[in-house]
């Protein structure tokens, strides 16, 4: 007798794959949720917009569009967080937060940054190559060595990939986690750059550099990878009919159950009973379906075919972002998947904001702080370092516009209950807003602009503004406080040479409570 | 009830209510589990050193109970009853410490590990090699489904099915049959594997609601105990077959059938893995080493655990159970050889070296992949680890804490050579607990992180292997000159027997036999040390009177 078995003894815990047919896609996941003490899922959301943001006044005051002035509760908003007014009390704003790098290091910058926020900074390999990053597979050191070099890998797992892995209640979903673009340039894995990837594997320990996990930028693709084409137009018939079909399998499951309890030694009734109140769990999440908690796909409407005088980037790239939020907000909805990275663009991107926002609609809704329309007609990248003819509105212009998708979508989820004590989408996400730059022409490292939002799960202390003062902590300190507060402790450093101190300057002390 | 009993580091043996190190010399027991009290009087140390309660002469070597399946034995069961072979997690995640998991078997149930189930059961029916009519699912009838139900549930739930569980199945199959045929059969068979009947296994006996006394195994019980034990699945058609005609608790043809299933391939890797997990050989794939110190320590990761393996399979079906520390054998090939140092070794083959000198003399002792998994540090020498993992794994020595608090601080200002920390550990507070283990360690010295055998310390000067070994009774207490010298007081003396026959009960009936502490589990110990061999020691435990009743 030969069998094919694995003989690892695995610990017992959280569920594994959903279902296979086009109702299971419905209704499982909506059954998997309330798992947590709010009776919903926990997720992890990253939304990466490129280039940095608005250097702002003057001298002495950099990034004065950005900061917010006052003190930790009774911060007056600024030109581009007054975006995310309606989400203040679900907002914390962190500044002092700096993602060291040394701007010797080879590379591109933007590519380097955007690595270096999500995934552990490379080792040391001494004084002549200092942190040097792993090459992509295919590419040599030389084209690495390239002051400009894209060709470069994470050393290692993004932070959103090693939250999944480590943490449970990021678990157990048909989709794993979901990487996603509003643009095209992002998505061209015919030119791979690191530019282009928030997300990285790693498979094999071993391996020298992480694999990327390229986003897709198509939302069409993206729906399908997520939905299902069976599961969409699902009538209520059909609702009716595979509700009829699950209780039917737990009323089964809940009389054989029933049916030992006076079978058993009494030291043996906690775990009858204790599966009996699972099952109960399962059948009341069942009611739930069509009471206004039902997960229902979005309608996408076609993007924009005709591109006159413009990429066709460009002409897509609003309703895309649009499209791609209205999907994850759903794929969070129906607990499709727990984890997701969104990038508006990668970080050389060439998306050229008067012809998008013309494409949009959106001259007029986008100006200056003086009320003017953008006078730039340089790309994103190149207005950030200072491109064009008005580069610093320009730049206020692009972090805006971006700013009012994201909160947008989050104000959506705000809306959008969740779980069964009462909570919304927003509050079961931990949503971090962030770029790979804070003032894209120095690439610089320091006071990153970061938001984070929801996750009242985690005790976020929705409201505050958090001032840590020059330099006192870095996105790995961000990393390993998060990871402690979400019950992973064993992650105290996330620099790739463990405790750092270029990286490791201890936690954030009051962020989530 | 958690008792993860395959660790190398603090073992937790709490079902002997014994409390933890408290730092006080005289606080570590000096038998195992308390079989010393038995009536023979042939515990460890000769019975001269029992601090345990007397065996009790009627107890069962377990209790009543239900156990969820292992994800493991839920892959099994539906490969061997419906032919389909499912792959990743079932309910869990990877245990990733390469401890046995005794507490799998209390395991419960929570909402997200019941809609696991049912995915799981989904996952089953969409495999192709699913056939419940012959055919594709959606050909599926009343008619055939119905009686391939009867043909396949006795054996996924190790009973006979009756009318009214078909009944009330293919009432399930008819609300999915509105649907769609694919969709009947789907339902069904979410209901017959998130049933309990084929998630939980069953040891109730005939007597599960009495208070007191013992339950006697029903031949279903019987079967499905011996098959989860030996092979991880439901009984095969023999086994079935002993179990339908009520002979399997005769004892001639139980013994039989024990021999005869444990004779199988699968039988046997399934026992290995048991015995290999006492070992904490399991632990050897997740170790790391320095790959500055030791670069080639990545490359022969596999080499090694497989070396281990193979030194493992000799002792366990061809050895005796000294032959775990007296075996000068190792297995190598030439990559694992040209580092260790084993002369005469070429090919990439590993082959047996029966060595000769000090290094490598000491069977289980000196394996090159225990050594360096049990010096749990990835550079340097680690005389703490490896002295718990003896002390643990071998010595089934009391339970010990986590270190205090201020243990950090107070090891940074102990300096030296590790044998010179571990004389000054000893007469700091430490030394309550650590002299208990630390010799076991010291006798290691001459190995480095990856157990290559060395001469001198890092400082150049001759190594000193000896140590003293205190509080563990007469047959091991006392001044020992080298891991050699060690390993022959394991061989010779009762306590590493017994200590073997206790962890492997453990395993292979899921749950510490010392908690009932029936007189029975003594005569096994008592077979163990007597015959040594571990063969005789699985077919003593299934085969015992003890494991046929369960205690109320």
């Amino acid at each position: 007798m030969t069998k094919d078995r694995t003989t690892r003894i695995r610990r017992r815990s959280f569920l594994a794959g959903l279902g296979t047919t086009a109702a299971a896609n419905l209704v499982r996941p909506i059954i998997a949720q309330a798992q947590s003490k709010t009776g919903a899922p926990q997720r992890l959301l990253l939304i990466h917009r490129p280039c940095g943001t608005a250097i702002g006044g003057p001298a002495g005051s950099p990034m004065d569009k950005w900061w917010p002035s006052g003190g930790t509760t009774n911060w007056v908003s600024s030109p581009i967080i007054s975006s995310f007014d309606q989400l203040r009390n679900d907002m914390v704003i962190v500044k002092g937060v700096d993602c060291p790098r040394i701007q010797g290091w080879l590379g591109d910058k933007h590519g380097a940054g955007m690595i270096a926020m999500t995934s552990p900074s490379p080792k040391d390999k001494g004084s002549s190559d200092r942190h040097v990053w792993p090459v992509l597979p295919g590419y040599t050191v030389a084209q690495q060595n390239d002051t400009n070099g894209k060709f470069f890998t994470a050393p290692d797992m993004s932070i959103d990939q090693l939250f999944l892995k480590k943490i449970a209640s990021l678990q157990g979903t048909r989709i794993p986690s979901l990487q996603t673009t509003a643009s095209m340039e992002s998505a061209d894995v015919t030119a791979p750059s690191c530019l282009r990837v928030v997300s990285y594997s790693k498979s094999d320990p071993m391996a020298v550099g992480a694999t990327p996990l390229w986003p897709e930028s198509r939302p069409d693709v993206v729906f399908k990878n997520v939905f299902g084409s069976a599961m969409m137009n699902m009538g209520a018939d059909q609702l009716a009919k595979i509700q009829a079909q699950n209780k039917s399998l737990l009323d089964y499951l809940t009389g054989d159950l029933q049916a030992l309890r006076p079978q058993v030694p009494l030291s043996q009734l906690p775990k009858i009973d204790q599966h009996l109140s699972a099952i109960r769990d399962l059948e009341k999440n069942l009611r739930m379906v069509g009471t206004g908690r039902a997960c229902a796909p979005p309608t996408l409407a076609a993007l924009p075919t005709m591109a006159s005088g413009m990429s066709l980037n460009d002409a897509q790239h609003y309703q895309a972002s649009l499209q791609h939020m209205q999907i994850i907000k759903t794929m969070f909805q129906c607990d499709l998947s727990r984890v997701a990275s969104f990038t508006f663009g990668y970080g050389n991107s060439n998306l050229n904001f008067s012809r998008l926002l013309k494409a949009a609609g959106l001259l007029d809704k986008y100006k200056d702080t003086q009320g003017n329309q953008i006078q730039d007609t340089e790309g994103h990248h190149a207005i950030s370092h200072q491109g064009g003819t008005d580069p610093q509105d320009a730049i206020y212009i692009a972090d805006k516009f971006y700013a009012d998708i994201t909160a947008q979508l989050l104000l959506e989820m705000k809306n959008t209950p969740d779980g069964t004590t009462g909570g919304s989408l927003l509050d079961n996400t931990l949503v971090i807003y962030w770029s790979e730059v804070s003032v894209g022409n120095v690439h610089d490292t320091s006071d990153m602009p970061v938001l984070l939002f929801g996750a009242k799960f985690l005790n976020l202390q929705g409201g505050k503004y958090f001032q840590f003062g020059d330099h006192a902590h870095t996105m790995a300190d961000f990393w390993t406080t998060t990871a402690q507060a979400w019950g992973y402790g064993a992650l105290t450093s996330y620099s790739a040479v463990a405790n750092d101190p270029m990286w490791n300057k201890g936690t954030l002390t009051g962020l989530y409570g | 009830m958690k008792s993860s009993l395959g660790g190398g580091s603090f073992v937790i043996l709490a079902v002997l209510g014994l409390g933890a190190c408290s730092g006080r010399i005289g606080d570590i027991p000096t038998s195992v589990g308390n079989g010393s009290s038995s009536p023979a009087g042939t515990g460890p140390g000769g019975g001269s050193d029992s601090t345990g309660d007397a065996c009790k002469p009627g107890a069962s070597l377990a209790s009543a109970r239900i156990s969820l399946i292992s994800d493991e034995q839920y892959v099994n069961v539906v490969h061997d009853v419906f032919g389909v072979t499912l792959t990743g997690d079932i309910s869990t995640i990877k245990s990733s410490n390469g401890e046995y998991n005794v507490s799998e078997s209390e395991a419960v149930a929570n909402q997200a590990i019941a809609q696991a189930y049912v995915s799981a059961a989904d996952k089953v029916v969409a495999d192709p090699a699913f056939l419940p009519c012959g055919s594709a699912v959606g050909a599926a009838t009343v008619t055939c489904m119905r009686q391939f139900l009867a043909d396949k549930l006795p054996l996924a739930w190790r009973r006979p099915v009756t009318e009214a569980d078909l009944a009330s199945l293919m009432a399930v199959f008819n609300v999915g049959a509105d649907d769609s045929p694919a969709r009947a059969v789907q339902l069904t068979m979410e209901a017959a594997l998130s049933s309990p009947h084929f998630l939980y296994r069953f040891e109730l006996g005939d007597n599960a609601r009495a208070t007191s006394g013992v339950s006697t195994l029903s031949p279903y019980e019987v079967a499905s105990a011996l098959s989860f034990a030996l092979t991880n699945s439901s009984p095969d058609p023999t086994l079935w077959g002993a179990a339908k005609d009520g002979t399997i608790t005769q004892v001639d043809v139980l013994r039989a059938q024990v021999e005869r299933v444990m004779a199988l391939p699968i039988a046997r890797a399934n026992l290995q893995k048991k015995v290999s997990y006492y070992l904490d050989f399991e632990k050897m794939p997740l170790i790391d080493k320095d790959a500055t110190l030791f670069p080639e320590f990545a490359g022969l990761r596999g080499t090694l655990y497989q070396s281990a393996q193979r030194f493992l399979g000799d002792v366990l079906w061809d050895g005796h159970f000294n032959d775990l520390f007296t075996s000068r054998r190792i297995y190598a090939n030439q990559a694992m050889a040209t580092v260790y140092g084993i002369a005469g070794v070429t090919g990439v083959q590993l082959v047996p070296v029966d060595t000769t000198g000090d290094a490598y003399g000491s069977g289980v002792l000196t394996q090159p992949a225990l050594l360096a998994t049990s010096n749990q540090h990835t550079g340097t020498d680690d005389i703490v680890h490896r002295g718990l993992w003896v002390y643990g794994n071998l010595a089934c020595g009391i339970a010990i804490g986590d270190p205090p608090a201020d243990a950090a601080a107070v090891f940074a200002t102990i300096t030296g050579t590790e044998r010179q920390k571990t004389i000054k550990r000893d007469k700091l507070s430490c030394g309550g607990c650590h002299q208990a283990f630390d010799p076991f360690g010291l006798v290691t010295s001459s190995y480095d992180a990856i157990g290559r055998y060395r001469t001198t310390d890092e400082n150049g000067a001759p190594i000193d292997d000896s140590a003293t070994v205190s509080r563990l009774g007469s047959d091991l207490d006392g001044p020992v000159a080298n891991v050699g010298a060690l390993a022959q007081k394991l061989a010779s003396g009762r306590r590493a027997s017994d200590c073997a026959a206790t962890r492997l009960s453990t395993y292979t009936l899921e749950h510490n036999p010392d908690v009932e502490n029936s007189c029975l589990l003594q005569t096994v110990k008592d077979e163990f040390h007597t015959s040594g061999s571990f063969p005789a020691l699985f077919k003593a435990i299934f085969t015992s009177p003890a494991f046929l009743t369960r205690d109320l």
